[in-house]
């Protein structure tokens, strides 16, 4: 079946690019540290594959019945914000598409973290395993996830004339992004887990920070002297690499902004790692 | 090589679920004068154990006298709130078989996530003598493992579970798959996982089970070790295997 070889392909690709990765990072870490880090990404990999393998399990079109659902809320919302500007709705397309599509994987890594040491308590109090490993998991889900929908906004780039030259300029700030997520998911997953009060917290403010992000609709719609927009966090972690994207240069402003988010998350990631070794107690 | 060293550990276990948290509660507290007191237990207190290689180790005591507590923390589960661990080499706690497992996904696909967990790399051939082992047919291999009976189900967890050796064993209770003849086979493969280990700790209420296996009974209560008793007889397993069975 050249699905089957497809997908077994794909997974040795995989995991290949795991081991290699895990392999370099081990590298740098000490002799002692080595065999914990380069385990411990293993885990999560598998964990993520399976997940990502096994959430729809006997349906017919599998996880891409999420690049489906985003292909859908794309047509949608274009079409509605389309009547927004007089610019034109098609040429809009790829970015709306890419935009949620960064929105779904953050949202989706910071709302699993919320319950992902709860969901795991079983493997983190029997077979004591590291709890910072159930929170990896997240990240490496949702990116392997994202990668189905990525589907949709490659498909619209390659349908519409739009420009792909600012695609180089924009990898590092989707670097900046993914690490942030990352960071995100450590610090608040630990906080959540701890303190029951924060996880319905984070749910409503995903919400809201959905709709008071330029995600769907682009900072030129509106005022450009929105107070809020401007102190929102996820206005530049969005315009760090859609601004080089759509324009081919980067505001500095939103590369400091985010810069010092990534500090601050750093520091405290770091604290939650330390503290995720009472997680136990926690679940 | 193995060892296993815990000086004066002591383990204080905050209860988080045990009182209302909530704020209706506290300002109603702080109104009638309710003392805030810090709410833990001390699950394990001033305990010292050395193990070496060869050491067969039981814990006993009654229920909730810190014995899963103990070989949790030796598991690297909890952190010790005072005091020192040294554990030198691969622990593998074997404290419930359930943990990992999904009933969705087919045996096959189970036993490889349990593998990986485990740090093993599941290649065809040992997932396959994993599944030799069960003595279920083939073509079960391929099936959720909600469609089995839950004593097929401890099959395939003991089987993936015991697969590989470990130079550290915890045992919760000895692990036990109740199921006619498939249990005596169980037993056989439990006892050379514990040969093959160079220390494993049980922790069981069977204390005819203990003086079997062990070389050291250490009974616990309330945390603390209440007395150790050294066995010097050394363990006689398929003799002692067959007259249990009698």
């Amino acid at each position: 079946m050249p699905l089957a070889v497809f997908t077994n392909g794909i997974e040795t690709i995989y995991r290949q690019a795991i081991a290699a990765k895990a392999s370099r990072a081990a590298a740098h870490a000490s002799r002692t540290e080595t065999t914990g880090l380069f385990g411990a990404v293993k885990i999560v990999a598998a964990l993520a594959w399976s997940d990502m393998r096994h959430r729809y399990v006997r349906s017919l079109l599998g996880p891409f019945w999420m690049s489906i659902q985003m292909a859908i809320m794309v047509a949608v919302l274009g079409s509605v914000i389309g009547h927004f500007s007089n610019a034109s709705a098609v040429s809009r397309l790829p970015m709306l598409a890419l935009s949620l599509t960064a929105w779904t994987f953050l949202n989706g890594v910071v709302l699993d973290a919320t319950t992902a040491l709860q969901n795991s308590a079983s493997l983190i109090k029997d077979r004591a395993l590291p709890p910072v490993i159930f929170l990896l998991q997240c990240s490496f889900r949702q990116a392997l996830f994202a990668l189905h929908n990525l589907t949709v906004p490659l498909i619209l780039w390659l349908a519409t004339p739009a420009k792909l030259t600012g695609a180089l300029a924009a990898l590092p700030g989707l670097a900046l992004f993914i690490v942030c997520t990352l960071g995100l998911s450590l610090v608040l997953g630990a906080l959540a887990t701890r303190f029951r009060d924060i996880k319905p917290i984070i749910e409503s403010t995903l919400t809201l920070a959905f709709l008071s992000s330029p995600i769907i609709w682009t900072p030129e719609m509106i005022d450009r002297g929105s107070t809020i927009m401007r102190f929102n966090p996820l206005t530049h972690l969005f315009a760090v690499w859609r601004e080089p994207l759509a324009s081919g240069h980067l505001a500095t402003t939103s590369a400091v902004y985010v810069l010092v988010c990534l500090a601050m998350l750093t520091a405290a990631a770091a604290v939650a790692i330390v503290h995720l070794r009472k997680a136990a107690f926690w679940i | 090589m193995a060892s296993i060293s815990l000086r004066n550990v002591c383990l204080d276990y905050p209860l988080y679920g045990a009182y209302d948290f909530s704020l209706k509660r506290r300002l109603l507290g702080r109104l009638i004068r309710a003392t805030d007191e810090t709410q833990t237990i001390r699950a394990i207190d001033h305990v010292s154990i050395e193990a070496a290689p060869g050491a067969r180790i039981g814990l006993a005591g009654p229920n909730g006298s810190g014995k899963s507590t103990l070989l949790r923390l030796i598991a690297g589960v909890y952190p010790a709130t005072s005091g020192q661990i040294n554990i030198a080499g691969n622990v593998m706690p074997l404290l419930g078989l359930n943990a990992g497992a999904n009933l969705d996904f087919v045996a096959a696909d189970n036993i490889s996530l349990l593998l990986r967990i485990g740090g093993r790399k599941p290649t065809q051939a040992i997932v396959d003598e994993i599944w030799a082992f069960t003595e279920l047919e083939e073509r079960m291999q391929r099936m959720p493992l909600r469609m089995f009976s839950s004593g097929m189900l401890m099959r395939v967890l003991f089987a993936t579970a015991t697969a590989f050796p470990a130079d550290i064993l915890l045992l919760d209770e000895w692990l036990s798959v109740v199921d006619g003849n498939f249990s005596a086979k169980a037993e056989k493969r439990l006892l050379k996982l514990v040969e093959a280990a160079a220390i494993v700790i049980i922790a069981s209420h069977d204390q005819a089970l203990l003086r079997r296996t062990c070389t050291s009974i250490i009974n616990l209560d309330h945390g603390r070790i209440v007395s150790t008793t050294p066995l010097d007889a050394p363990p006689t397993y398929p003799f002692d295997l067959r007259e249990k069975r009698a």
